[in-house]
């Protein structure tokens, strides 16, 4: 049933959660789906309007750290009274979408609720963008892209980037063409503290390397 | 119609056939909560307060038909939890700050949560972007961020009154209550009658000023209380006679009033925060001109006779309303009229180039014809020739007729008048010996009245002296710009000194400008004048218009206040005379027609009840047909103009005393009558019950 004259929107499939592909991370897929649901609510349902927005916000404050301890039963139980009160199908297809990702990424859930972590590494706050400073080759790209001025460098130095300044836009591992940069989860890869030349830095020792002769 | 039978929470309810369980509970007194449905929509399943369980299914039970045998529960933890969380979506993108909504305790979302015992707590708040669309509007406030999109006004602007110009709309992600392409309200055509503003169930939607502004403003505002909507409607419709009818429920003089009432109904008309108010008097002339069929005549009927004889001293407006209303009771009235006409200032104060005399003279002869007997050229001096002989109850509404004169100087002069006395003189045919210049002293519809008199009897030169500057005189603006229109000179800011005399002969009047003035405890005028400014405004013939007293005195057998007024009890016409009452200027001192008619009303209730009778003197002339309440889109509505008034001609209106003022015609009294914004239509709009009416009952 549908409350409103709109053609009903469609989702992204269920089987993107049950092939539990690598990449794909089921908290920040629920929240696109929730995002989707309300930019299409057209607003004459309680349930739809409101719940959307409503799990969208916990969803919103889940990836990027400010999650409360309750709020994976909280979207579980407004998922519930949602399905079972609202007047249209757009909403409780969305939801039952939402549950899903729930019940069967329970464990991914968690660790985005109290480890602060994304193993799939979609969620831009549980994400840190490293230099790589074996690969880096000191060219320079990455600075020229960097909206923010986050990395730090010159020619033949290795780079390396500021976190703080860092948004996880991404530019900078679309610009590097020799893969040197990417994103890390909870082990970072051991970085100078500055820029130094190339080829003087190793990860054994996270030591300059002795020049010779 | 058939009957079903279902049971709710164990209790046996009827219902009607297709009604809903919701509608079904709420008649056999079982609340079940609810906020986006109302009794005159249809339902939307919006809210989903009102969700119940129904063989073992929750479903909504405003969209749910009653069905025979059904069993439907109302109550139980889970049905709770889901309101709870209900509400909580609802709290959460509400502001939180209840008291300073013009609502509070006025708001069913605030009454649902106290009945819910919801609290903002468990969810995030939400705060909504699309909340300052469409806040700039006239009469209708609309303060979205309180909105809960119930719909309420969506539905009733389209379902009540066929407007539809309310809509949700989607931007940026976020639903909001809007209009089309977000046009203001007087851009979509709204009909501004408040519709939207009755169902709302929170703060969103709110009428200007509400609590300074009674529902239908200019009803409340009419001292007679005259339903003036109703009226209007039914002019606009063409059925005259209905809408006269209607006026003379309330009052006896409908062409008289339409002629000359002072409109503060119109000072308060709603319309006027659109553009100008609406011209409600020219509808009710138009409309009482226009009365054939005379509904009221077959209509009205005098009560059994009551056998008890009641006295009035004076035939003017208050004292003739009052007859007339207890002859209606059944009583046996007699009016005593000193002047040889009936009609007090209708006939011989209003001049008659205002007020056509055979307009009075044929309303009082209906009065006349249902059995109020009038005695002219006949004087009452004491109750006691009436109180017992044989007159069971008398009232005293002999006006103030006397004109003051203020003791200046040579105000004692042959040719000194007083205004009253020159109007009555001229409307009894006498000829006032006016000299070729005359001062009218005073800047109220009196002093206009004599002076356009003096103009209209040959008069060479009149001139007009007030304390007041110019736009700030008593008179109303109208009177003002035809009296400067037939030549009359306006002396504004000047007090009178004294009046000059050469001999016998008057000179002039000795003035001088005022800087500012102020009224003191009492009325002391309290003057700063101009030193050296004096001039002599030459004149043979002054006529004092300031203010009227009683001619009373304690030969009359009642006690008087200080001024010389009839003392009555506090809120009471009752003399201190037991039997003996008193209403209108004899009381108040000079006030508007339309409040002596008022005064008049009150009277006869009061007397009715001092001669045994339940007090009640309220008629219903016509059948109280609901109105249209499907208004439907009337293009540029908000900007509809107001139409003139007719005035006759300039040349035409000196020539004599030939009344001045034409009615409507029946195409600018449909045009005029269809700019109100019928505000009484909000009147006809249920108020949802919420659950402390259940407790009530
Ligand atoms: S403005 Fe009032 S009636 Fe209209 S949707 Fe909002 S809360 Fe309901
Ligand atoms: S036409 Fe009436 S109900 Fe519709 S928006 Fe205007 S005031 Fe509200
Ligand atoms: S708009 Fe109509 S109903 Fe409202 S105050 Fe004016 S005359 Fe009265």
């Amino acid at each position: 049933m549908k409350t409103c004259e709109k053609d009903k929107t469609t989702f992204p499939p269920a089987s993107d959660i049950l092939e539990k592909k690598d990449d794909l991370c089921p908290v920040d897929w629920a929240l696109k789906i929730a995002d989707l649901a309300s930019a299409e609510s057209c607003g004459k349902c309680l349930m739809c309007r409101e719940g959307s927005l409503q799990i969208r916000t916990i969803l919103t404050d889940l990836v990027s750290g400010r999650g409360e301890s309750d709020d994976l039963e909280l979207i579980a139980d407004l998922c519930s009274v949602i399905n079972e009160t609202a007047s249209c199908d757009q909403i409780r297809d969305a939801v039952s979408l939402i549950e899903l990702s729930l019940n069967s990424c329970r464990e991914e859930w968690e660790s985005h609720l109290r480890r602060k972590r994304c193993a799939a590494l979609q969620c831009a706050a549980y994400v840190t963008i490293a230099v790589s400073p074996e690969t880096c080759q000191g060219c320079g790209a990455c600075v020229e892209v960097c909206p923010e001025n986050a990395l730090a460098g010159g020619e033949g130095l290795i780079h390396i980037i500021d976190s703080g300044k860092c948004t996880r836009c991404l530019a900078c591992i679309d610009a590097c063409s020799f893969e040197a940069i990417a994103k890390y989860g909870a082990v970072l890869p051991k970085v100078p503290a500055e820029p130094v030349p190339v080829g003087t830095f190793t990860v054994e020792t996270g030591r300059r390397r002795r020049r010779r002769g | 119609m058939k009957e079903i039978k279902l049971e709710i929470d164990g209790i046996e309810v009827s219902a009607r056939e297709g009604q809903s369980v919701l509608n079904a509970a709420l008649d056999a007194g079982i609340f079940i909560p609810n906020i986006c449905s109302h009794p005159d929509l249809s339902p939307q399943g919006e809210c989903k307060l009102c969700v119940v369980e129904l063989r073992g299914e929750t479903v909504l039970s405003c969209r749910t038909e009653a069905a025979e045998g059904m069993k439907v529960v109302t109550k139980s933890e889970h049905l709770a939890h889901l309101r709870n969380t209900a509400m909580e979506l609802m709290l959460a993108s509400h502001p939180h700050d209840c008291t300073s909504c013009r609502s509070y305790l006025n708001c069913e979302l605030q009454s649902m949560m106290q009945y819910l015992e919801s609290v903002h707590a468990r969810l995030r708040s939400v705060p909504k972007k699309n909340i300052k669309w469409n806040t700039n509007n006239p009469i209708i406030l609309r303060e979205m961020e309180r909105c809960i999109q119930c719909g309420r006004c969506v539905r009733a602007c389209r379902e009540l009154r066929d407007v539809g110009i309310l809509e949700y709309r989607v931007l940026d992600g976020e639903s909001y209550i809007g209009t089309a392409e977000n046009k203001t309200l007087t851009e979509a055509d709204c009909r501004f009658c408040g519709a939207c503003v009755a169902v709302c169930p929170t703060g969103a939607l709110q009428m200007d000023e509400e609590t300074t502004y009674p529902v239908v403003p200019c009803r409340a505002a009419c001292p007679a209380e005259v339903d003036i909507p109703r009226y209007v409607r039914l002019t606009k419709e063409g059925r005259y006679s209905e809408a006269t009818t209607v006026i003379r429920e309330k009052v006896p003089f409908p062409l008289a009033l339409g002629h000359v009432c002072n409109h503060v109904c119109e000072t308060e008309c709603r319309r006027k925060e659109l553009n100008e108010a609406v011209s409600i008097r020219e509808i009710k002339l138009f409309a009482a001109q226009n009365d054939r069929a005379e509904i009221w005549k077959t209509n009205h009927k005098n009560k059994p006779a009551t056998g008890r004889k009641v006295a009035i001293a004076g035939s003017g407006a208050c004292g003739l309303t009052a007859a007339y209303y207890l002859s209606a009771k059944g009583h046996e009235v007699k009016v005593f009229e000193r002047l040889p006409v009936a009609g007090g200032m209708m006939s011989t104060g209003i001049p008659e180039y205002r007020l056509p005399r055979d307009v009075v003279e044929s309303e009082i002869s209906a009065l006349r014809e249902n059995g109020v007997e009038i005695e002219t050229s006949s004087s009452v001096e004491s109750v006691e020739d009436l109180l017992g002989k044989p007159y069971d109850a008398v009232l005293l509404a002999v006006g103030a007729s006397v004109g003051k004169k203020i003791p200046f100087p040579g105000a004692d002069h042959p040719s000194v008048f007083a205004a009253l006395d020159i109007l009555r003189s001229v409307s009894l045919g006498e000829t006032p010996p006016l000299g070729k210049s005359v001062t009218v002293l005073g800047g109220g519809n009196v002093a206009f009245d004599a002076a356009r008199v003096c103009t209209r009897l040959g008069v060479e030169k009149v001139n007009l002296v007030c304390l007041e500057p110019e736009g700030a005189m008593l008179a109303d603006d109208e009177e003002i710009q035809q009296g400067q229109e037939e030549g009359i000179t306006i002396f504004n800011s000047k007090s009178t000194l004294s009046l000059e005399a050469d001999g016998d002969a008057l000179m002039g009047v000795k003035v001088i400008d005022v800087l500012e003035f102020s009224f003191g405890p009492g009325g002391k005028l309290n003057l700063t004048t101009k030193p050296g400014s004096e001039q002599i405004i030459p004149s043979d013939t002054v006529v004092f218009a300031v203010g009227q007293k009683t001619d009373l005195s304690e030969a009359m057998g009642v006690d008087l206040t200080p001024f010389g007024f009839a003392a009555v009890r506090e809120g009471s016409c009752a003399t201190s005379r037991e039997g003996v009452f008193a209403a209108g200027d004899t009381v108040t001192g000079t006030r508007l027609l339309i409040e002596a008619m008022a005064a008049g009303r009150k009277a006869a209730s009061e007397m009715d009840i001092f001669l045994g009778g339940d007090g009640n003197i309220e008629e219903i002339l016509t059948s109280r047909d609901t109105p249209e309440g499907k208004i439907g889109i009337n293009e540029g509505f908000a900007g509809l103009e107001r139409n003139p008034v007719n005035f006759i001609d300039l040349d035409e209106r000196l020539k004599g005393f030939t009344g001045i003022h034409c009615a409507y015609t029946a195409d600018q009294a449909k045009s005029e009558a269809e700019r109100c914004l019928q505000c009484d239509l909000r009147s006809c709009i249920s108020k949802n019950k919420t659950w402390t009416d259940f407790i009530k009952q």
